[in-house]
């Protein structure tokens, strides 16, 4: 009885000595990343390490995720080499602790710093842009999972090449609310065997968005216009079943676009008869005094949001964070909420948010922009550094 | 009008289509040009009407050279009528006739004068075409159409009448029908008209001046009984003739080669436009 | 005979001018009085004519022109336009599109964003850019149609040719500028009025007073009419071909590069607008149809604007574009054209 006692030990001794070494291995030791705070990072990595020894033990256990798709998509083993096709997809990844399975990513995805540095270190390549990734690229690093998004035609397109050559291909969902997120993040820690981390993600995300939906006034509403591009280009805003509709909803606004689907191109009379308390532009990069200049020239300056002094452009990081549906989920409710009660949030803590305000635009958001303008053809068609 | 051309040559890229040709005709007179396809007719008619400029050579009317009227003056002065018509686009008869009014009018007179319409009118009885002035030029048979051209270049009062193949298409009837208007017009007028023709037959009946072309060069320069010889028309046309004199018109009989099936007899009275082209120098 | 033809005729032309202003007219003023907020149309013209009105009325009246003083423009020049066009190559159903100028435009303008994005914003350079490169397909098809023979074929010719380069150039360009704008741009493609501000308008109304007075002062009406029956016909009536095309299809892509430049590509409506006045008039004299189509034309942009506007109270997808109206209409007219000239 002892001895077999003595044996169980042995062999169970044996057996976590080697778990820990292979975890160590797949997982290169690393912690996870930022936005998780110290104190966790000890269960967070026993988690993954007694994740790890489960799966180990038991090598049959074959993954099954259904994607945005409908698809049912089987693994044998987690994928090792992963291609991420959207910058909200490499944001998932590298919170989720995956980055060393990680070798594409598109030009745009800059966040976390540690994304781009990878690239400059030769770990990870770069895929081709968001729009416009390139076939031969990702087939040339001989990747096991790509992942996009079917929101984007130029990602569905490449689903039968992919799946020709027996490379699993992954649809996270064109996200119009914070659970389309938290099931592709799930989703996503399930083909990797990170659900633990995810559900810590998860959570934290949760407790962002509460503690800003317990502190917004329920009475008042600002009415918001969202506009993704410089009037010029056509007025094009959010609709209520998009991501940033949500965000709207959720930081306590009104989208005066709510009713719409989709991107739809609204008109002046329409704005002006609903007259938006703010407005939000994306900058896309564009020089701001050009771009308030040309709204100052539209009847967007009859809104009350004008007269008020509340344009307010988003460029860089705070304006990535508005579009990519990911981790930075609870960030972006957040920042949204300082640019529509800045009395009870305080300025916004993302760069770059400008306010046009008696005819001068002035930076209001905290933090300095620490990564270059990608507007232009030349950051197109060079890797970011 | 006098017209003469002195060693005219024109040439399309590298070809000659009308070598050193020198003629003159009167005012009252009718020329015709015969030849073969490609022998130059066309290029002819079209270098007088001054759509073209000769390479060498002048050309004058009344004594004046043709490259001293003003555009304005010729258009006025003499008329070109294209054989080919393009009807791709909805058009009236009477729209396409008053555009050769178009010259006549002031410089910035928009609408056609009393005057214009009055002239087609009287043009239109002339020709029998009165019923088809509001119908489109696509509504129109080729005989009804062939009509309609030579009022559209009568409209003109053009002092030269330049006509490509007036009758080409008309049945035998129509065919004299249109030369003698033609005929008519131009000695009531005394205008002078040159005729580009195929029909040997047509041409010795109504012109005084006959032009024997051959690949832009004049083999035969006359009046028709001068031209129309056995041997001139064998050489221009390719073809084994016998000229029959009918009247003060001529014939040409197309002799059969070896090997045809049909023999002379039944070669009678058929359509005399054009020869049978088994040997024939034409493209 | 004839006089009675001509009288005939141009009554038929005094009354037509008269009915297509009269259908103009209503539209205009449905125009005005219809949108998300619908005003009685009698409120509409009273603050048109300025005879005071409500504030509020007033404001979204004053943006209402700027739409449907557009539309009107676009219209007229288009249609205009169309004629040129279809006089000079003799064909039904040739449109202004075909001199290859929208694509050189559409690569002028693209070249330009991606050496500075925020060109995007400043709407006035945007349209110079736009028009400076229509203006240059001009150039370049009709360089390329005058060296291959200055005929009306040979221009349509060197207009696929130039059309297609750049078109590719263009769509590779805005491929590359995709990418940064994080927007399909399809945009630019389709045109559309709902960002019309009354600064832009002038764009539109230079060019169709200069391409007037050119036009008239050349005497292009009458010379396509010349034209139309062959170009040794207008040659023997004193016209000078080569003048008339060129002059024409010059006159053709200032009127479409600046409708392009300001409203972006709106299709069908300078196919549509020659062949209803040829049908209601009966025949192609250029001096009735180049007014009744520039009636027709504007009457056709003005109802489609009105149907774009109300699309967005009827679906969830926002106000259609312009010329997305326009095509939709378009299709089943093209094919009814195809179908009775087939069986001509």
């Amino acid at each position: 009885m002892t001895r077999n006692v003595v044996l169980t030990l042995a062999v169970a001794l044996i057996m976590l000595a080697a778990g820990l070494g292979v975890g160590t291995y797949l997982t290169g030791g690393t912690t996870a990343t930022a936005t998780i705070t110290e104190t966790k990072t000890i269960s967070i990595v026993f988690t993954q390490r007694l994740s790890e020894l489960t799966t180990v033990i038991m090598p049959e256990v074959r993954i099954s995720v259904v994607d945005a798709l409908g698809r049912e998509i089987v693994f044998d083993k987690p994928p090792t080499r992963v291609v991420s096709l959207a910058p909200s997809i490499t944001e998932i990844l590298f919170t989720l602790g995956l980055q060393d399975r990680v070798v594409g990513i598109t030009s745009q995805c800059n966040y976390p710093m540690e994304a781009q540095q990878l690239v400059s270190k030769g770990k990870i390549a770069i895929i081709g842009g968001f729009w416009t990734p390139d076939l031969e690229k990702i087939i040339s690093l001989g990747p096991d999972l790509v992942i996009g998004s079917a929101g984007t035609p130029p990602h569905l397109r490449l689903k039968e090449s992919l799946e020709q050559l027996g490379i699993k291909v992954f649809y996270t969902r064109a996200a119009s609310d914070k659970y389309d997120v938290y099931s592709d993040i799930r989703a996503l820690a399930k083909i990797f065997g990170v659900e633990r981390v995810a559900e810590e993600l998860i959570n934290r995300i949760e407790a962002d968005i509460m503690s800003v939906e317990t502190a917004v006034p329920k009475d008042e509403q600002p009415k918001v216009l969202v506009l993704l591009g410089p009037p010029g280009w056509g007025l094009y805003s959010a609709g209520g079943n998009t991501f940033i509709g949500w965000l709207v909803r959720t930081a306590g606004g009104i989208n005066i676009a709510d009713k719409f689907t989709g991107w739809p191109a609204l008109d002046y009379e329409f704005i002006l008869s609903h007259d938006p308390d703010v407005i939000i532009v994306s900058a896309m990069g564009l020089n701001y005094t050009v771009l308030t200049k040309e709204i100052s020239e539209t009847p967007l300056a009859q809104t009350k949001a004008f007269r008020t002094g509340r344009i307010y452009l988003v460029d860089q990081e705070a304006n990535d964070i508005l579009v990519r549906p990911g981790p930075r989920l609870g960030v972006a409710v957040r920042v949204l909420a300082s640019i529509l009660f800045p009395d009870i949030f305080g300025p916004p803590k993302i760069p770059v948010v400008y306010r046009f305000e008696g005819g001068t635009t002035s930076i209001i958001s905290a933090g300095t922009a620490i990564r270059p303008s990608t507007a232009g053809v030349f950051s197109a068609l060079t890797p970011a550094t | 009008m006098r017209v003469e051309l002195k060693s005219v040559s024109f040439s399309y890229d590298s070809t000659r289509a009308v070598d050193g040709v020198s003629l003159e005709i009167d005012s009252g007179k009718t020329l015709c040009l015969v030849g073969p396809n490609g022998s130059g007719k066309t290029t002819l008619l079209k270098l007088i009407a001054s759509i073209i400029k000769p390479e060498e050579g002048v050309i004058y009317l009344d004594g004046k050279d043709l490259k001293t009227y003003d555009r304005n003056e010729i258009a006025k002065t003499l008329s070109y009528s294209d054989p080919h018509l393009p009807r791709t686009l909805p058009a009236r008869v009477i729209d396409f006739i008053l555009t050769s009014r178009y010259p006549f009018h002031r410089v910035f007179q928009y609408f056609e004068s009393k005057e214009d319409l009055e002239l087609v009118d009287f043009l239109s009885k002339e020709l029998g075409i009165s019923h088809l002035l509001d119908r489109r030029l696509d509504q129109l048979s080729s005989g009804e159409l062939q009509r309609v051209v030579i009022v559209a270049a009568l409209t003109k009062k053009p002092r030269v009448l330049l006509l490509d193949e007036p009758s080409a298409f008309l049945d035998i009837r129509y065919r004299f029908e249109v030369m003698d208007i033609i005929k008519k017009y131009t000695v009531e007028y005394g205008a002078t008209s040159i005729v580009a023709l195929h029909d040997i037959h047509i041409a010795s009946l109504y012109c005084d001046r006959v032009v024997l072309l051959d690949k832009g060069k004049i083999v035969a320069y006359g009046p028709p009984s001068d031209v129309f010889s056995s041997k001139a028309v064998e050489e221009v046309y390719g073809v084994k003739v016998e000229i029959i004199r009918v009247g003060s018109s001529y014939i040409a009989f197309p002799l059969p080669s070896c090997g045809t099936s049909n023999t002379p007899e039944s070669n009678n009275r058929t359509s005399h436009s054009g020869f049978s082209s088994s040997s024939s120098s034409s493209e | 005979m004839a006089h009675r033809i001509a009288r005939a005729s141009s009554v038929r032309f005094f009354f037509l001018m008269v009915a297509l202003s009269s259908l103009l007219l209503l539209f205009v003023v449905v125009s005005l009085a219809v949108g998300s907020s619908m005003i009685p149309p009698f409120e509409a013209l009273r603050c048109l004519l300025g005879a005071g009105c409500d504030e509020a009325i007033k404001l979204v009246v004053s943006l209402r022109i700027a739409r449907t003083t557009a539309s009107i423009l676009v219209g007229c020049m288009l249609s205009v336009a169309g004629v040129l066009i279809q006089g000079i190559t003799r064909n039904p159903l040739a449109d202004p599109f075909i001199l290859g100028i929208s694509s050189t435009a559409l690569a002028v303008l693209s070249a330009a964003l991606l050496v500075d994005v925020s060109i995007l914003a400043q709407r006035q350079l945007a349209i110079s850019l736009a028009l400076g490169g229509a203006l240059l397909g001009y150039f370049l098809t009709t360089s390329l149609g005058v060296l291959a023979g200055g005929t009306g074929l040979s221009l349509v010719l060197s207009g696929v040719a130039v059309s297609a380069l750049f078109s590719g150039v263009s769509h590779v360009l805005l491929y590359i500028l995709q990418d940064e704008l994080r927007h399909p741009y399809v945009n630019l493609l389709m045109g559309s009025t709902s960002g019309t501000l009354v600064r832009d308008i002038p764009y539109l109304v230079v060019p169709a007073v200069l391409s007037l007075l050119a036009l008239y002062a050349l005497g292009i009406p009458k010379a396509l009419n010349a034209y139309l029956f062959g170009e040794h016909h207008a040659s023997q009536l004193g016209y000078r071909v080569k003048l008339t095309t060129v002059a024409s299809a010059f006159i053709a892509s200032l009127l479409t590069g600046a409708s392009v430049a300001v409203v972006g590509i709106v299709g069908f409506i300078g196919l549509a607008g020659p062949h209803i006045s040829r049908m209601l008039y009966g025949a192609s004299d250029h001096r009735v149809t180049i007014v009744l189509s520039a009636l027709s034309g504007s009457a056709l942009t003005v109802l489609a604007d009105i149907v774009a506007r109300l699309a967005t109270l009827f679906s969830t997808r926002g106000e259609l574009p312009l010329g997305v109206i326009t095509s939709i209409i378009g299709a089943p007219f093209l094919a009814y054209l195809v179908i009775r000239g087939g069986r001509k």
